[in-house]
């Protein structure tokens, strides 16, 4: 009986002997590198997972698929373009957004606040003289002499202007 | 030659087609591939300054080069797992275009600073495995030495990469105990069947999976991620 013919005959040059436990470990981590040589997954304790991980990072750097690999780099730069493109999109909406919204808060701003302050003045509305001088001025003599000099002058004015004609309104 | 010394050398004497030529015609063609490096140099920066720029063609054209070299001989031969390493690889890109107006270029070009994302988030994925299942030792930080000059081929790319990753498998399969690293060999180099490991190291099946379950354990410990 030798080493290939029983399981339970163990080399003491191999170390310890396996517990149960760790030939359990075993044959689930051989299972599992043998499913994922066939793309299969298997479920595993994190333990055995690290394991495999390590048996897949040996046989992935020793033996390379190029096919595979560009297969899936073609499929990661599109995912890369397509994110980018939809990102850049969803950033485009999100930019027209904010700007539309600070020009309606800036609108607002304009109609509440800023507005009082920044209104032209008001035109003068002129007024009909009667609404003020309800009532005719009392005379005052004191006002006699002047009166009777501005009648004089412009009498004088209105002479001159009908002897002369109406040639030049700017003239003096 | 599917040893990985035999491997690592027939990589490493590819990777440098410049050492194969000896004797008269060798300056001229030093100076011709100088020239043809240079050009390609400007021609992967143009690429670069026009995706900064918003053109899609060229930011594809930019990463449809680098990906495969990436995925294949950085982030798989790291990770280990195809599923895992492919969403690296899709976060890598997508880093590398939200970030791409942060890039400045340098000598090197584009790959160094793709690879460094990638391997960032190689790290950060092994950082937190390690803290989840609380095992093994924490991965040492990534040489980030640049490989190439600015517009590499791809190939040349991917077998530089490829000798590094076959360098450190073969550093860790070093330190391991002979019949170890024969278990490894057979199933994992080789790729034989479990029956055939077996029979070649003398075991039951049974047996050659317990002492390749403990050669995995002993290769974690020195199996570093650089």
């Amino acid at each position: 009986m030798s080493d290939k013919d029983n399981d339970n005959f163990w080399h003491p040059e191999h170390g310890p002997p396996p517990t149960a436990d760790e030939r359990a470990d075993a044959t689930a981590l051989a299972e599992a590198l043998e499913a994922s040589f066939h793309g299969r997954t298997s479920s595993l304790d994190p333990d055995l997972e690290a394991l495999l991980d390590t048996a897949l990072r040996v046989h992935a750097t020793a033996h390379p698929d190029p096919t595979r690999d560009r297969a899936v780099a073609a499929a990661a730069v599109q995912y890369a373009i397509t994110r980018a493109s939809t990102r850049w999109y969803r950033y485009r909406w999100r930019w027209l957004a904010a700007v539309t919204l600070a020009m309606v808060g800036l609108a607002g701003l304009h109609l509440t606040v800023l507005r009082p302050l920044t209104d032209p003045p008001r035109p003068v509305i002129s007024r009909p003289a009667s609404d003020v001088f309800t009532k005719p001025l009392p005379e005052d003599p004191r006002s006699t002499p002047i009166d009777d000099i501005t009648d004089a002058r412009m009498r004088a004015y209105r002479d001159n202007v009908l002897f002369n004609g109406v040639s030049d309104w700017s003239a003096p | 030659m599917s040893h990985p010394a035999a491997i690592l050398e027939m990589h490493l004497t590819h990777s440098r087609p410049g050492m194969q030529s000896s004797g008269r015609g060798s300056a001229t063609h030093w100076n011709e591939r100088t020239m043809t490096e240079s050009a390609a140099a400007a021609e992967e920066r143009t690429l670069v300054e026009a995706a900064k720029q918003g053109d899609r063609t060229s930011l594809r054209l930019l990463l449809e080069r680098f990906a495969s070299p990436l995925y294949s001989a950085v982030i798989l031969p790291r990770v280990g797992d195809a599923t895992e390493a492919e969403e690296i690889l899709r976060d890598a890109l997508s880093r590398a275009v939200e970030r791409l107006s942060s890039f400045r270029w340098n000598g090197a070009g584009f790959y160094p600073w793709l690879r460094q994302i990638a391997m960032h988030l190689v790290l950060d994925r092994i950082r937190r495995s390690h803290r989840r299942h609380r095992t093994g030792s924490e991965p040492r930080s990534a040489m980030l030495l640049p490989l190439h000059h600015a517009g590499a081929e791809e190939m040349l790319i991917e077998q530089q990469e490829r000798a590094v990753a076959l360098k450190i498998l073969e550093h860790a399969l070093g330190q391991l105990d002979q019949r170890y690293r024969r278990a490894i060999e057979l199933r994992l180099l080789e790729r034989k069947s479990r029956d055939a490991c077996a029979e070649a190291m003398g075991l039951t099946p049974n047996n050659f999976d317990v002492i390749f379950h403990r050669a995995l354990r002993a290769l974690r410990k020195t199996y570093s991620i650089r």
